[in-house]
Parts: structure tokens; C-alpha cells; sequence
């Protein structure tokens, strides 16, 4: 009997390593999710600029870019830089992921610039497709597009890089 | 056999059905009994092929099907596409529509600005950005003999921005200020406070900035013209719209002074930036007159800065000479010095990370003993972010001033100075829209040793500012 009773105690011990053996893999597998999420946004340029580069590298020049800090491509050409609405996802995604701040920051940074240099921020488009004209037009021009509107791209533009 | 005898023993006519019955029934069956016969007749040659044949009709209508299906898939098909271009149709209806809406908006908002107000042209700029902010402060000190208050700031400037071409630009802000500066009344400017008016009845119009600038690369920049003097952290940034405090740190003081360095040059300077990967190395090396010295007195300097993009830090470094024009009567000294040249050096770190914004800055004279003694000045502010519309913020700040008995030569009200001064400055920063920064400071100042007989004192000074920009 007490042999039986020791194996059942075993059992349930058992039971009871497999439950919390599953709760951990259940924590871990849930704190990894995140890491899955899909690139939503496309930073996009003229076909006629060649720039190039690793993601951080390009990362840290559009942020650059976008800021004013920069105001020339390395090959020379001059940005033209072109934000979208403020409410917009676009926008926001590209603040958080891109420029790592806070609209708040964004906007102290802009009254920065304005007094010290009379630097204003990018322009603002609210259709995708007028964006794309503009990008078209202007060799220098980069902006902002839903990851699903990459693919109704012309010919002009291409994805520097998605986020 | 028992029928035959049963059928001999009835009349004809029953005779005659029953035969006919019989008969009848015997053909039936022997009909009955014959279609096998037929059915083995159809194995001959004759039923083959009329199986052939019926196969072969079959496969002809299954033909007929296969190609009927065949056009009935093309015409899916066909169908499918036409959908496609339905849907093509659709989505450059919706893109037509989006652009539209997006052109309405825009011509609707231009409209409410614009209406029919005249617009403004520039003569030949490319581009012309206009702005400017409105600044005023309410101080009251509370000195060791005595008190004072004042709405003691009102700024009005204007800043304009003309692109002329790609490399072309050039940038002006014009000053129009009422404002009285602080002053301790008593022999050594220490126990008893008050306002003096600056200026013929506080009122001021400077041209604070009117610099054109050439831009080659972002890696050099030509820039002539009246600009700020590219030294440490806070005389660069400058306007109150995006400073914490509404007095600077005692070593800029007075505004367009020449404290420790001139607050502005008129002259020339090449500036620019390079860039690795997320680190900034900015440059400004300068020459110029300062404005409020004789007009040969050259002021020449340069500036090294190095941002650390990963730690959100910047390291300055900063060297310069000049010459200063002051009456001095100095205890140690009772010639007038003018022209006495001074070399001047700083360090400056700036720490912005989240919600981290650390200024500090370290800057020392060497002066010509007609000139009196060397300057120090020194402040470090630490400031946290509490929201994006909450700063607070301390500041340490001390300054030496060189122990000087000074009329600047441009005249002005400091026929003394006061000697060495500490303040530690408490701040509230209040942004309820990004434009507008609302302040609340509280300053312990304590006046120490530096002059000769002069006692030791303290003053709280406590100030209200607003400063509206657009």
C-alpha cells in the first residue's frame, strides 16, 4: 500500500512539473509574440537617388532627414522631405519606430529649429497618391506609405526600407 | 392428361376458350422463354456494333459536352477579367476620390486663411517662412534690505526665414524690447533691489540676428552677417520660446553682454556637420566684432561638439580671444584698460535622453591684468520631462566676475559689478500648447566674497514668465 501511495504521490509530482513546465513555455511563447508583429509601414524615395546602405545605417539617415538635421543625400542631392497628417498611423508609426520620440518631442524640436535657424517642418500630404507624384517628381523627395500600398508603386519609386 | 379428360367432358365453346386460353398462354410463355434466345442473338456480330455505335455517339456527345465546358470556362474566364477590371476600375475610383477629397481640403483650408486677404509675396525668394513670439516676465526680489517688483520683460521679435536657391538662405530676427534690469541699489550691489530702466525708457529695438548663409554640403557652410556666437549649449539656443529658465545663467548676463564672451558677433563663420552612422560631429570655427566694443576689436573663436547619438549625449569643447574695451578701477588696478585682450575656454556636455535634459557648461577666462581678474562661470541645470507638457528643473549656477568695478563702454547701467554670486534656481515649465511655455521659477542667490569690504548677503528672487511663439 505505502508503495502505491508513493507512486501515486510520484505521479501527481509529475503532473505537477508538466503544468508548470507548460505555464513557462505559455509565458515565454506569449512575451516572444511581439516579435513577430509584421512591418506595416514602407519608407519610400526616387528610383533616381542611389542610396544605399545597411537598415540601421538608413534608419539613422531618414531620421536624420526628416529632422532637418540633414538637408543633402550623401550622392549630393537635395531632400525633400515629406510628412503625413498628424492623426495619421503613418506619421505616428514612422515617430515612434523611426525617430524614437514622443509627438511632444517632435514638436519641441520643431520650435527648436524655428528659432534658431528658421528651419520648418516637413510638408504635409494627406493622400497617398498625391505623395507618390511628388516622389515622383522630385529626385530628392522621401515619405511615408501603408506597407500595402507598396505594391501600387510606379515604376519611379522604390522602398528604401519597411518598418 | 387430367386436363384432356376434363376438357372432354365440357361444350364446344368452353372447349374452344379454353384452347384459346391455353394457347394464348402457351405463346406467352414460349414469347417469354424467347428473349434470352434474342439476347444471345445480340452477341452476333449485328449487336457489337450497335454497341460501337451507341459508344461512339456517346463519345461524340461527351465531346460535345467536353467542348461546351470548355467555352463556358472561357467565358468564366472572360467573365473573371472583366470582374478584374471592375475592381481595377474600383480602386482608381477610390484613388481619384481620396486625391479629390484631399485637393477640397486643402483649397478649402487655404480659403479660411487666405480668403480675400492679399497674399504676400517675396521679391525673389524661393521660400520665406515667417514667425516670431512675444515674451514677458513678473519678478519680485526680496533682498536682504528691502523688496521690489516689476513686470520686468517684454520682448517682441520677429524672426524671418528667405530661401533664395538651394544653397542660398539667409535668416534675421528683429527686437523690440521694453524691460528694466535687476539692480541692487546699496555700494556694492548686494542688500538692496530695484529696477532700472535699460536703455532711454527701457526701450530697445536691436537687430538680434541678420546672417546669410551659403551651404556647400552639409559639411561646410559660409555664414556672414550678425549671428549668436557658436559657444556652449544655452547662447546657442538663445530664445526663450525653448528655454526653461526666463533669466540665462549669470555669465550671459546682460543680454548682448560680454561677460565672460560676447552674446553676438557681426563677422564671418564657416560651420557644418559630419555624420557616422547615429553620432554627429558639428564644427563652427569665427570671426567678427563685437557690437558692443569698438568696431576694430576682433572677437575670434572656435567650437567642436561631438553627439553621441546612442547615449543622446553632446561633448563641446570651446576656445576663443578677444579684446574688451572697459573703464576699469579695479581695487588692484586704477588704469583704464582698454583694448585688454582675454583668452577664453569652455567644456559643455548636454545630456538629452527621454525624459533626461542636463545642460551644464564650464567656461574660464585669462585676462590682462589691466583688464583685472581672470572670469569663471559655471552652471549645471538638470531637467526632467514629467509629460510633454511638465518640465522641472534645478540650476546650480555660479559666476566670478572678475572682481570688477565696470562702466562697459557702450554705457548701460553696471557701473559696478556685484563680485562672486551663487543661485539655485527651482523651475516649473507649463506648455498647455507646444507654443506657449508658461514658467514659475524661485531663485536663492547668495552674493559671497569677491569684493573688497563688501559683506555677504542673500536675495529671493521669485519670477513668472510666459513666452508665446508662432
Amino acid at each position: 500500500m505505502g508503495t502505491w501511495d508513493s507512486m501515486t504521490m510520484i505521479s501527481q509530482s509529475g503532473r505537477l512539473h508538466v503544468l508548470r513546465l507548460f505555464c513557462v513555455l505559455f509565458v515565454i511563447v506569449s512575451l516572444a509574440t511581439p516579435c513577430f508583429a509584421e512591418e506595416t509601414m514602407a519608407i519610400i524615395v526616387n528610383r533616381g537617388n542611389p542610396i544605399s546602405g545597411t537598415s540601421e545605417e538608413l534608419n539613422h539617415l531618414v531620421a536624420r532627414i526628416f529632422l532637418k538635421q540633414q538637408k543633402d543625400w550623401p550622392s549630393d542631392i537635395s531632400c525633400r522631405t515629406y510628412d503625413r497628417e498628424k492623426d495619421s498611423l503613418e506619421h505616428q508609426q514612422f515617430v515612434e519606430h523611426i525617430l524614437k520620440m514622443s509627438e511632444g518631442r517632435l514638436l519641441a524640436h520643431w520650435g527648436k529649429m524655428k528659432q534658431v535657424s528658421g528651419e520648418t517642418p516637413p510638408r504635409v500630404i494627406r493622400s497617398s497618391s498625391i505623395l507618390l507624384r511628388f516622389i515622383a517628381k522630385h529626385k530628392g523627395g522621401i515619405g511615408i506609405v501603408k506597407h500595402e500600398e507598396v505594391k501600387k508603386l510606379p515604376s519611379s519609386i522604390k522602398v528604401l526600407f519597411t518598418f | 392428361m387430367s386436363r384432356v379428360v376434363w376438357c372432354v367432358g365440357l361444350p364446344k365453346e368452353i372447349q374452344w376458350s379454353q384452347s384459346f386460353f391455353l394457347s394464348v398462354l402457351i405463346m406467352a410463355w414460349s414469347l417469354l422463354l424467347g428473349f434470352p434466345s434474342v439476347g444471345w442473338t445480340a452477341e452476333s456480330g449485328t449487336g457489337f456494333a450497335e454497341i460501337e455505335a451507341q459508344l461512339e455517339s456517346m463519345q461524340q456527345r461527351i465531346e460535345s459536352m467536353r467542348l461546351r465546358v470548355d467555352g463556358l470556362e472561357h467565358r468564366n474566364q472572360d467573365g473573371a477579367m472583366n470582374g478584374s477590371g471592375d475592381q481595377s476600375s474600383k480602386e482608381r475610383y477610390e484613388e481619384l476620390s481620396e486625391r479629390l477629397e484631399a485637393q477640397e481640403d486643402l483649397s478649402q483650408e487655404l480659403d479660411e486663411k487666405v480668403g480675400s486677404r492679399a497674399i504676400v509675396h517675396a521679391f525673389d525668394a524661393m521660400q520665406l517662412d515667417f514667425g516670431g513670439f512675444l515674451h514677458s516676465a513678473f519678478t519680485h526680489i526680496h533682498g536682504d534690505q528691502g523688496s521690489a517688483s516689476s513686470f520686468d520683460r517684454l520682448t517682441f521679435e520677429i524672426l524671418l526665414k528667405a530661401q533664395f536657391s538651394r544653397r542660398f538662405s539667409a535668416f534675421f530676427a528683429q527686437a523690440f524690447i521694453r524691460e528694466s534690469n535687476t539692480r541692487f541699489t546699496d555700494t556694492y550691489q548686494r542688500t538692496s533691489p530695484g529696477f532700472t530702466f535699460s536703455g532711454a525708457g527701457g526701450v530697445k529695438t536691436p537687430l538680434v540676428i541678420a546672417w546669410a548663409n551659403y551651404r556647400h554640403r552639409d559639411e561646410l557652410n559660409l555664414q556672414v552677417g550678425r549671428y549668436i556666437t557658436p559657444f556652449g549649449i544655452i547662447n546657442i539656443e538663445h530664445f526663450p520660446a525653448i528655454l526653461l529658465d526666463t533669466e540665462q545663467p549669470q555669465f550671459l548676463r546682460p543680454f548682448s553682454g560680454d561677460t565672460i564672451f560676447p552674446n553676438f558677433i557681426t563677422g564671418a563663420q564657416a560651420h557644418g556637420k559630419f555624420f557616422f552612422n547615429d553620432d554627429t560631429l558639428q564644427y563652427n570655427v569665427y570671426t567678427g566684432v563685437f557690437t558692443g566694443s569698438t568696431p576694430e576689436q576682433f572677437y575670434s573663436g572656435a567650437r567642436a561638439a561631438y553627439t553621441v547619438g546612442t547615449l543622446g549625449t553632446t561633448f563641446g569643447l570651446n576656445i576663443g580671444t578677444g579684446k574688451r574695451s572697459l573703464t576699469t578701477t579695479a581695487p588692484d588696478t586704477t588704469s583704464v584698460a582698454k583694448n585688454a585682450t582675454f583668452y577664453m575656454y569652455g567644456v559643455d556636455v548636454l545630456i538629452d535622453k527621454g525624459p533626461i535634459l542636463w545642460k551644464t557648461e564650464l567656461f574660464m577666462t585669462d585676462e590682462d591684468k589691466g583688464a583685472g581678474g581672470n572670469r569663471v562661470g559655471f552652471y549645471t541645470q538638470p531637467a526632467y520631462r514629467v509629460s510633454d507638457q511638465w518640465i522641472v528643473f534645478y540650476r546650480y549656477d555660479f559666476l566670478d566676475d572678475g572682481k570688477l568695478q565696470i562702466v562697459p563702454s557702450s554705457g548701460g547701467p553696471r557701473r559696478h559689478t556685484p563680485g562672486d554670486s551663487t543661485e539655485h534656481v527651482l523651475g516649473l515649465n507649463f506648455l498647455p500648447v507646444p507654443n506657449v511655455r508658461l514658467r514659475a521659477t524661485a531663485t536663492w542667490k547668495e552674493f559671497s566674497s569677491g569684493r573688497l569690504g563688501a559683506p555677504n548677503a542673500n536675495a529671493q528672487i521669485f519670477q513668472l514668465s510666459g513666452t508665446f511663439s508662432f
